[in-house]
């Protein structure tokens, strides 16, 4: 039908036009050359971490204090420990730029040093292990520091 | 009493749409990143579904007609299937993730597996929707969804300096470490959050079960005027107490156990018992709006007899939508797909479906043929306007933004 | 329940504006359907509206140019054993009471719809391209006006013709103060061109999907468009 052709083909051509606007809206989005963006990335998963760690922290002090129930502790523990890995690993995985070797290797360090802390904390809590808290939550106090160290690091 | 639950269907509505699964996490992120610097956009946000909510109580108490009836009527079926199909992405999407929200919730208090009690959940969920009476949903949902007041009392027992709080609302003040893309990426998505189609395909189409006609403008009124800024409310109470407890310790909240932390800080175990209820309660009552949306919307497209004031066998079609819808969430769930990030992807889609929500309405509560000496005044018009005007800007921002913050980071 | 609206099938009334797409509801207030197409019939009295059109067939072909028809095809294909299944089913238009928000029918839905004929379809009469005798295009349908004729059925009396899509014009052009103001000034200066054609002054060539003037645009003594 001639009216359904003509809106047809200016439908196309609307299609197309925003098509276009989209590729280059997303072209616009901040693309840097490799070496910052994997610094982007790790200074991401530093702090992704670091989110878990005091998490961790609060969820360790609210314990401590017999503020919240055994499953809502362990659930949120776990969620902290499961999340950090996850963000360890792929983080791992990435292939840094050749001169980021000795930066990739201090924070993939730090990374799985607190995934280890996270893990430990999570099964002294699921123990419902009380001894074990006060040291517990030292060593995560002194884990946020590490972490802090390390992004400011990578910001350069 | 009964005036209390008078307004069930208003506050019901507000929890779907302002304290639903994806809210209650983006609230909470919110807070703990931004404080109160955002509470601007769900005061607008609040203001917005307010005026259009009103507007299509009104179409349907005057006229018995709900609004995705009236989006085919004045759109035409092509533009009309586009809306449809925009939309149902939405609402579905938020149908699985609020299902999944209630099986979140669950866990948090017992140990029950994923795998096991999502199910029984979609099926519980479903044999509400089918069996249970509407104003039985509306008012036990919307009721016990209240108990996420709790989170104000919180506010309230940490003792804030409120001059601070009201100073960074008013001001909007934005705190130093965050970008002003990531400030207009979350702006939009609480705007575009407390205005989702699915709210007022709910309020009206409720307002039709209800038999609403035009004596009961004053309740409908009410409705609106109570509920959604009680939803607002409870959005800015959630924000607030996470930017006290979990802002100094610069924790980014990604999953629901992180949300209640606030409270357990400031009440111990009995307000956290009470925030999980609202959990619960929220996103089951969210799950019912949002599951019956998708039926009230597709039964609406095709004229199909709608609605639970009718036998389930007099809706035949109406409710085999339900199950069907029901059975999709159900296995895009067992994926075991966290249900956060299905929010998250859904507001893509509401750059579409918004405009075309809304434009229809504002055009149907001005013809006096529908609505003889009840259409529009030149106030309703006038924010109208305005508001369309805004979810214009917003529709169009919302995915550049989506892409330039790669998601709020 | 609800408010008491006039009988808009006593007056005037524009065919996809109030008549498509509207909701469907038999004696008892039940839901059956949308109005997905009107069927229209040669009489003497003119193009009459005869039946009204509902089902998967005649919202199909209402989704209109190759996306309908190929629609449709895959319709019929599902199931090639079905005779006639591209045959709409019908609601004669006695058993049609009243017109407001909605369609009332004096019928139960259980015994409202057939499936025996096939005429013209006021769907397929919006979109069309309006020629004048030399060829050039004047526009394009976008509705149809009928008026109460002999024996009460609706009969056709004009078409209004512009640019845009039909049922652009969501309604203002019938009230010249329906608000909001801002609306409503987008609206008519998109329609700025728009006009009402009298029936005796065009012809209807439905298997070329085309109608054609009988002289040209300006000399038509055309309707105002606001009544």
């Amino acid at each position: 039908m001639n009216a359904g052709r003509r809106s047809g083909a200016s439908r196309g051509l609307h299609l197309l036009v925003c098509a276009a606007g989209l590729a280059l809206l997303t072209a616009c989005a901040p693309q840097a050359p490799d070496d910052s963006s994997w610094r982007d990335q790790a200074h991401q998963s530093l702090e992704d971490v670091g989110s878990n760690v005091s998490t961790m922290s609060l969820v360790l002090r609210l314990a401590q204090k017999g503020r919240m129930f055994g499953k809502y502790q362990q659930v949120v523990a776990l969620n902290s420990e499961t999340n950090a890995g996850r963000t360890t690993d792929h983080f791992s995985g990435e292939q840094p730029p050749p001169q980021a070797d000795s930066t990739y290797h201090d924070v993939t360090t730090v990374l799985s040093d607190a995934s280890d802390l996270l893990s430990d904390v999570r099964i002294a809590l699921v123990r419902r292990d009380s001894s074990q808290y006060a040291g517990l939550a030292r060593e995560l106090a002194g884990m946020t520091a590490r972490l802090s160290k390390a992004e400011s690091a990578v910001r350069r | 009493m009964s005036k209390v639950f008078a307004v069930a269907l208003g506050v019901l509505t507000a929890i779907g749409g302002f304290v639903d699964i994806g809210d209650l996490v983006t609230n909470a992120q919110v807070g703990s990143r931004f404080g109160l610097s955002l509470a601007w956009a769900t005061v607008v946000g609040v203001v917005g579904i307010c005026v259009f909510a009103e507007m299509s109580g009104r179409v349907a108490a005057v006229s018995g007609r709900a609004t995705f009836d009236l989006v085919r009527e004045r759109l035409g079926p092509r533009v009309g299937m586009l809306n449809l199909l925009s939309s149902m992405l939405i609402t579905l999407l938020t149908y699985t993730a609020e299902i999944g929200g209630v099986a979140l919730a669950l866990q948090l208090v017992a140990s029950v597996h994923e795998l096991l009690v999502v199910p029984v959940v979609a099926v519980l969920v479903w044999l509400v929707l089918w069996r249970a009476k509407f104003s039985i949903i509306e008012n036990v949902f919307g009721v016990l969804g209240l108990a996420l007041v709790v989170f104000a009392v919180a506010v309230w027992k940490l003792g804030p300096d409120y001059g601070a709080l009201l100073h960074q609302a008013v001001g909007a003040h934005k705190p130093d470490d965050e970008h002003w893309r990531t400030f207009a990426y979350y702006a939009v998505a609480l705007f575009g959050a407390a205005m989702t189609p699915y709210e007022v395909f709910f309020f009206s189409s409720g307002g039709v079960e209800e038999h609403w006609s035009p004596e009961d403008l004053g309740t409908m009124r009410a409705n609106v005027l109570i509920g959604f800024p009680l939803g607002g409310a409870l959005s800015l109470a959630i924000a607030a107490s996470t930017w006290l407890v979990l802002g100094p310790l610069e924790i980014s909240v990604d999953t629901l156990g992180q949300v209640g932390l606030p409270v357990a800080a400031a009440l111990g175990k009995v307000g956290l018992a009470v925030a999980i209820l609202g959990f619960v309660a929220a996103t089951f009552g969210a799950a019912c709006e949002t599951g019956l949306s998708v039926a009230y919307s597709i039964a609406q497209y095709f004229g199909a007899q709608w609605g639970k004031y009718v036998r389930p066998k007099e809706a035949a079609f109406f409710h085999l939508v339900l199950a069907l819808s029901t059975l999709l969430a159900l296995a895009v769930l067992m994926t075991t797909v966290d249900p956060i990030v299905i929010t998250e992807i859904s507001v893509v889609f509401s750059a579409v479906a918004l405009p075309l929500t809304y434009f229809p309405i504002l055009v149907v509560a001005n013809d006096p043929d529908y609505m003889g000496e009840y259409a529009n005044g030149r106030l309703a018009n006038a924010l109208g306007v305005v508001f369309l005007g805004v979810i214009a800007v917003a529709a169009t921002a919302a995915i550049p933004l989506l892409i330039w913050t790669r998601m709020g980071q | 329940m609800t408010r008491e609206m006039p009988n808009k099938l006593e007056g005037t009334i524009d065919g996809a504006l109030e008549l498509l797409d509207r909701q469907l509801l038999d004696v008892e207030g039940r839901m059956l359907g949308k109005v997905d197409d009107v069927e229209l019939t040669q009489t003497d009295a003119g193009l009459t509206i005869t039946a009204l059109l509902t089902g998967q067939v005649a919202l199909l072909h209402r989704l209109g140019g190759s996306l309908g028809s190929n629609l449709v095809t895959g319709y019929v294909q599902l199931r090639p054993s079905e005779k006639n299944r591209t045959r709409p089913w019908r609601l004669v238009i006695g058993d049609v009471e009243r017109l407001d928000s909605a369609l009332h029918l004096r019928v139960h839905r259980e015994e409202s719809l057939r499936r025996d004929v096939e005429t013209f379809r006021l769907g397929a009469l919006t979109g069309m391209n309006v020629l004048e005798p030399a060829g050039r295009r004047a526009g394009s349908v976008l509705d149809a006006r009928f008026a109460p004729g002999a024996g009460g059925r609706l009969v056709l009396r004009a078409l209004v013709v512009g640019e845009g899509h039909p049922g652009g014009l969501l309604g203002y052009d019938r009230r010249p103060n329906m608000g909001p103001w801002f609306v409503r000034r987008i609206v008519g200066w998109l329609h700025r061109n728009t006009s009402a054609v009298d029936v005796e002054h065009v012809q209807i060539l439905w298997n070329n999907r085309e109608v054609r003037l009988v002289s040209p645009l300006r000399e038509i003594r055309r309707e105002a468009l606001r009544r």
